[in-house]
């Protein structure tokens, strides 16, 4: 056990250095002087001293990779530097600022996937090819067809402009949660009662399920069986939805104007706001690398067959 | 009536989109209290829905028809949930594939005892209890520790003494084993026939045994029917079909098997002569 946590942390090291330079370089590609953007955003009109005193200032005067290395030390400590946009506020304060709205909601989310996916794909796989089971895979069809902004669009103006029942935007409450929450779980709600149910239906083909009925179990209980065998089969894309939705609210938060780093991240985008725009993605990179990690390690945990290779 | 259950005329189709497909067809056949009837027939041949069909335990899809009476009920017109209520209780099936027949996620001893648990309404410890007393009635070492085990950890044998042991706990008046020594070796295979005779010579329970092994078949049973193609060609007393097959199809099936097996029993003993001649020649040199 101990060892194959080890083995797969240290696989993870190289990952999250790839993830961490990439983050670094891809924002350096951006074809602007950050240092003339730097002094643009705090409308001072750059001249030739200034952009260079900056330069010395923001410390891009310095070869590449000794920038590089420095940030990445830096970002160890939780030290993404200061904004552009606001010299007195840093990075890090931003993103902790914001992270709290971007996990609730995604917290919220992830309630929705779970509570609706997994009854929606027993009952689908229960009652195989009746109307309900039809029913709820052309809903499937739909909500993976749909492209989740055009759906934001879809119930802001149905719900918040013509019924008037909630809040177009912000977050005043858990009403405002509703439409931002919908519109992040369906993709997912629909990915996750099309894999359920399909591994439900193979599940159920198992010799093991036939001995279980010819011993005389209710259906109930078979049903147990079949469950329990399709969610470990699903935990990883389960598990996987986590980072996503946290990533995934980038669109969601602007649309519903939503105090998240996803909108952060886009305001930062459009300020030209590097150290923000570094931050943000070496944070989901890491997110992604953790959880990817989590999930394998707890499926191989709660797995007897795997638990022996431990 | 006296005999424990009666077939008669039983077909089963599958609904496909361009019609029903009849799989098995006139299906007759009539088993005695004590008695054992042996099903023979090539793979593909309906022998395993015939007796899934009279469990009750096809899916959606098919649809079964003709007459199924045992001990005075007619089965194929009962409830699902009395018909399920049977199964293990009245009726048990033994597997031909041990090792996939139990849930992989689960230990031995949670799966036994769920089953005790709904047919003898105990509780989780009692139910525990009886798992322990049935596997140590199959004569296993340390039945308190296999309970412990998933079904991964365990060998195709043992998982197939667990199922017969959970079986004959529950004391069914038939129990269908369906080529339960197909997926083992042949030590193995002996062992398990060793438990079949038992369970035969005990006459509380009746026996329906499907295997293309015909040595294993004339041990047991005392009346034999042959399949083929979803169809019954032939039924009757077991020394009867194994020794005069009156249909084509019996005769082949019966003579192709018995001549893989004295080509076997020749083969083998062609061996043994050698053996003991280099023996000899080994004693001698
Ligand atoms: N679930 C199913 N769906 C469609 N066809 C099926 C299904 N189960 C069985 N069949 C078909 O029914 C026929 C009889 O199958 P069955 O399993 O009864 O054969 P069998 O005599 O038990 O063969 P074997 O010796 O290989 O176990 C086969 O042709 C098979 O293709
Ligand atoms: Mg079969």
């Amino acid at each position: 056990m101990r060892r194959y946590v080890l083995s797969r942390l240290l696989a993870a090291v190289p990952l999250l250095l790839g993830v961490s330079f990439l983050a670094f370089v891809l924002v350096t590609l951006i074809p602007a002087d950050p240092a003339e953007v730097a002094l643009r955003v705090n409308e001072i009109i750059p001249s030739p001293e200034l952009i260079e005193l900056q330069r010395k200032e923001l410390g891009l005067d310095q070869p590449f990779w000794e920038r590089y290395v420095r940030w990445l030390g830096n970002s160890l400590r939780l030290d993404f530097g200061h904004s552009y946009t606001n010299h007195h506020r840093t990075v890090a304060g931003e993103l902790g600022r914001c992270l709290p709205a971007t996990l609730s909601l995604a917290g919220v989310s992830l309630l929705f996937v779970v509570g609706a996916s997994i009854p929606l794909a027993v009952a689908s796989a229960m009652t195989r090819d009746s109307l309900f089971d039809r029913l709820v895979r052309t809903l499937v069809f739909f909500g993976t067809a749909m492209p989740n902004y055009w759906v934001a669009f879809l119930a802001i103006w149905l719900f918040a402009v013509h019924f008037d029942l909630l809040p177009t935007g912000g977050d005043e409450g858990w009403r405002s949660y509703l439409l931002p929450a919908f519109t992040l779980s369906m993709t997912y709600i629909s990915t996750y009662v099309r894999l359920i149910r399909n591994t439900m239906l193979a599940v159920m083909q198992e010799p093991f399920v036939l001995y279980a009925r010819a011993r005389g179990l209710p259906e109930a209980a078979v049903v147990r069986h079949v469950l329990k065998n399709s969610l470990q089969s699903s935990l990883t894309a389960l598990g996987m939805s986590v980072p996503q939705l946290i990533a995934g609210s980038f669109v969601v938060e602007n649309i519903f104007a939503w105090p998240g780093v996803g909108r952060l991240c886009v305001s930062a985008i459009f300020n030209r706001d590097y150290p923000v725009i570094q931050a943000y993605v070496l944070m989901m990179g890491v997110l992604f690398i953790v959880c990817n990690l989590l999930v394998d390690i707890i499926s191989a945990m709660i797995d007897p067959r795997r638990q022996a290779e431990l | 009536m006296s005999a424990l259950l009666t077939v008669r005329g039983l077909d089963v189709a599958l609904k496909t989109k361009k019609g029903a497909r009849t799989l098995v067809s006139g299906v007759d056949f009539t088993l005695e209290p004590g008695g054992a009837m042996g099903i023979l027939g090539e793979s593909g041949s309906g022998k395993s829905l015939t007796c899934r069909a009279v469990m009750g335990l096809l899916g959606e899809g098919f649809t079964v028809s003709g007459r199924a009476e045992f001990q005075d009920r007619e089965l194929l017109s009962l409830p699902p949930k009395a018909m399920r209520a049977l199964c293990g209780r009245e009726i048990a099936m033994i597997m031909q594939h041990p090792l996939t027949s139990f849930d992989p996620l689960c230990v031995i001893g949670d799966q036994m005892a769920e089953t005790f648990r709904f047919h003898l309404e105990t509780s989780r410890e009692a139910a525990w209890e009886i798992a322990r007393d049935a596997l140590a009635a199959m004569r296993i070492a340390d039945p308190g520790h296999i309970l412990t085990l998933y079904p991964h950890q365990l060998s195709g044998g043992m998982l197939q003494r667990v199922m017969i042991g959970l079986t004959l706990t529950l004391r069914p008046a038939l129990v269908i084993a369906d080529e339960p020594t197909t997926a083992l070796d042949s030590v193995t295979q002996f062992e398990i026939m060793k438990e079949l005779v038992r369970i035969r010579e005990s006459g509380r329970t009746s026996l329906i045994f499907i295997s293309h092994d015909l040595g294993a078949m004339r041990m047991l049973v005392d009346t034999a029917l042959v399949m083929h193609q979803g169809r019954q060609v032939e039924y009757g007393p077991a020394q009867a079909v194994f020794n005069r097959p009156q249909s084509d199809h019996a005769r082949y099936l019966i003579e192709t098997r018995n001549a893989l097996t004295s080509r076997f029993l020749a083969y083998a003993g062609r061996r043994a002569g050698l053996d003991r001649e280099r023996g000899c020649c080994r004693a001698a040199g």
